[in-house]
């Protein structure tokens, strides 16, 4: 699904996205989506700096985002960015098997050691 | 300013203990960061990358003046004692008594404020794994991040639950304050005589 941040223009397609609510695009094609509540990102060594850095700058611009996911897959280890009231982001970061990530903004919950099932970490 | 995914190393497949590294290090004519037994040469940096750091140690040093608070940079080698990382931050603040690890004072234990200039090659180490590093000092309060190809700056505080908040800067205006350390710079005085592309 792509999705378009109206403030910046870009478009780009996120690993994963979540919508709450009545999904909003961006013309009647109904395949530009502009209102995600959850995007996550699987870090790459290529994208890494551009999924923590920039990229994370065009989704803060995305009024409806309140949580940003970025997984590591070379390790165990996930950071999650939840928007506060003040426009502040908190980070809390997962590296154990056992740790749960509590999506508040989507009423999710999932465990490390769901997510990384059947990854070979190198 | 540490090739963490090419692994550029000084010393190819010669496994090092702290205590080798760290006596080769201070004999060694150009700086290498080491981690697990590796080290990692340091390249030189841009001209921007110079004149953002030099900007910044100089104000808070400014500031810090008749503090117990000392600023340093570039050169002052900091030990991640949890996970054994030697790495050279940018930027450095210590406040109250400095720990160092040996008599030889020059490898800090005890940072409570850093900050690094991001480059391409080192963008992914220090927002990520280098930042995770970090994380694990107990004595850091705040991390700061400065792009040097545009007006950015993202400062990361360390909250009480062990989470850490992130506030983004971008208008010449906005006022970074540096709770940790009782400091504040604009962003206009940050970026002085830095040619944004």
């Amino acid at each position: 699904m792509r999705v378009l941040v109206p403030s910046t223009g870009l478009y780009t397609y996120p690993d994963v996205i979540v919508v709450c609510g009545e999904p909003r695009f961006d013309d009647a094609e109904v395949d530009t989506l502009l209102n995600p509540a959850f995007i996550a990102e699987i870090l790459s060594p290529s994208t890494e700096a551009y999924d923590r850095g920039r990229k994370f700058e065009h989704y803060q611009a995305v009024a409806s985002l309140q949580e940003y996911m970025l997984i590591a897959q070379d390790r165990m280890h996930v950071d999650l960015f939840t928007r506060q009231p003040d426009g502040t982001w908190l980070l809390r970061g997962f590296t154990r098997a056992h740790d749960a990530i509590e999506l508040a903004s989507i009423a999710c919950r999932v465990t490390l050691g769901e997510l990384y099932e059947k990854i070979e970490l190198s | 300013m540490l090739e963490w995914w090419s692994a550029v190393s000084t010393q190819p497949k010669t496994f090092l203990t702290p205590e080798e590294y760290l006596e080769l290090e201070r004999k060694a004519e150009i700086k290498s960061e080491y981690y697990r037994g590796e080290t990692f040469a340091m390249s030189g940096a841009s001209r921007e990358h110079n004149t953002l750091g030099v900007n910044l140690v100089s104000s808070l040093h400014q500031q810090l003046r008749g503090k117990p608070c000392e600023a340093y940079k570039s050169d002052m080698r900091v030990k991640v004692s949890p996970t054994g990382l030697y790495t050279y931050p940018d930027v450095i603040v210590v406040c109250g008594e400095p720990r160092f690890e040996d008599a030889a004072v020059d490898t800090l234990l005890n940072p409570a404020f850093i900050a690094e200039v991001l480059s391409p090659s080192t963008e992914a180490y220090d927002r990520g794994r280098k930042f995770e590093q970090y994380q694990a000092v107990a004595s850091l309060q705040e991390y700061l991040l400065v792009a040097q190809d545009r007006m950015h700056v993202d400062l990361f505080t360390r909250q009480p639950d062990g989470t850490w908040l992130l506030r983004g800067f971008t208008r010449a205006e906005d006022t970074i304050e540096l709770a940790s350390i009782e400091c504040r710079v604009t962003l206009g005085e940050l970026y002085e005589k830095v040619e944004l592309s």
